[in-house]
């Protein structure tokens, strides 16, 4: 057990202040005791890192485990509630991976106008991909970094072969932050080169002439992403 | 289900330190999703899961078969830093199934958000809607109880 300089922030505060879910006063206060106590300090940075490791995707990808291979002493709850957890999988974006498959590398950053967005992709079975090529039926979500002090509204573009549509509905951010997962999950086909962008606007933005990433005039971050044949 | 998506490693992290588990864990986090698919709840905002995921540990706790398994394969790596409060009081999952055992639902809820939250009595009244007096009243029982199943902790003499 180690020592506080004062109150400890509590766990529950702390989370929310990583969240961005705090006044700014109690925001601000929590920042000022974390840099003058190494103890809570520790404590968030755990956090944080834990953030990092367990990616929500992955997360959600342990639900489906649980039907596929039910231990016993959990039979009665999984067969239960096999149809509730299929019907959640399915809402979320779903990958299966063994816990004791190594880990994937999986996701890929790219950067732009102050903004970041990070890529999962998965193939049918769930297994986890490098999100910088696709095959048809590849299944991928977003996860968008923005500054906290913007908010507003978020669409995902896709530009394929001289056309553009919008995989997923636009997303109102009330306030940004770290890896924001954005709604939904969308799968790729096609035999062109793929541009994906997330574009930001303060307000809904008429976006139903652009072509291509040249006509965007809003801030945005993309990635391309390559064909490949399975 | 935006909430799974943004609060589920928060709620994880929250069970893992109960429970010493993370296949636990994250029964517990699913448990709470999948009910509440079930039963839509009025509200889904991160302090309504939080009491969630709370009272899904203490009902774990509580189930005999289930808390001698965790007390046999629990990971005290997954406790995290405990830190210093008024009590100088460490509850490890041995003490802490037995203190459940014990109390009721209201003291149970008492006891995780103090000893593994390191809430504030006002954080905790704000959270749990009680006044601050009750939550005093109900850590005054559970300190009682410490007391009589392990002694007088450091600095309550």
């Amino acid at each position: 057990m180690t020592s506080c300089i004062g109150e400890p922030v509590s766990y529950f505060r702390l989370e929310r202040y990583s969240l961005h879910e705090l006044p700014a006063e109690e925001d601000r206060s929590i920042a000022a005791h974390l840099d003058q106590c190494a103890v809570c300090r520790a404590c968030y940075e755990r956090m944080q890192a834990d953030a990092r490791d367990s990616d929500v995707a992955l997360l959600a990808a342990r639900l489906p485990q649980l039907t596929a291979a039910p231990r016993p002493r959990r039979a009665r709850f999984v067969w239960g509630a096999s149809a509730l957890v299929a019907s959640l999988a399915a809402l979320l974006f779903v990958m299966r991976q063994p816990a004791e498959a190594p880990r994937v590398e999986s996701h890929t950053t790219t950067k732009g106008d102050g903004l970041a967005l990070e890529l999962v992709r998965a193939d049918a079975q769930g297994q986890l991909l490098e999100p910088t090529h696709f095959a048809a039926g590849d299944r991928f979500k977003l996860l968008l970094t923005c500054p906290t002090s913007r908010a507003g509204s978020v669409r995902v573009l896709v530009f394929q072969g001289g056309e553009a549509f919008e995989p997923v509905a636009a997303q109102r951010i009330e306030r940004c932050g770290n890896r924001r997962a954005l709604a939904g999950a969308w799968a790729l086909d096609g035999a062109e080169t793929v541009e994906l962008c997330a574009v930001f606007a303060e307000a809904a933005e008429d976006l139903s002439s652009v072509r291509s990433v040249d006509d965007l005039k809003l801030p945005r971050v993309c990635a391309r992403l390559e064909p490949v044949e399975r | 289900m935006q909430a799974y998506l943004r609060y589920a490693p928060a709620l994880l992290r929250k069970a893992e330190r109960i429970l010493q588990s993370r296949a636990d864990a994250q029964d517990v986090v699913q448990g709470v999703f999948v009910e509440m698919l079930q039963n839509p709840p009025p509200r889904e905002d991160f302090s309504y899961l939080y009491r969630a995921v709370t009272n899904r540990c203490l009902n774990m706790l509580r189930d005999r078969a289930t808390r001698a398994r965790l007390l046999r394969e629990h990971d005290v790596l997954l406790r995290g830093p405990e830190r210093t409060t008024c009590e100088q009081r460490s509850i490890d999952l041995q003490l802490l199934s037995k203190l459940v055992a014990s109390l009721d639902a209201v003291h149970a809820e008492v006891l995780i958000c103090h000893y593994f939250d390191d809430m504030s009595q006002e954080e905790m009244a704000n959270l749990l809607g009680v006044s601050r007096k009750t939550i005093g009243v109900r850590l005054a029982r559970i300190r009682a109880l410490v007391s009589e199943l392990v002694g007088q902790p450091r600095g309550e003499a």
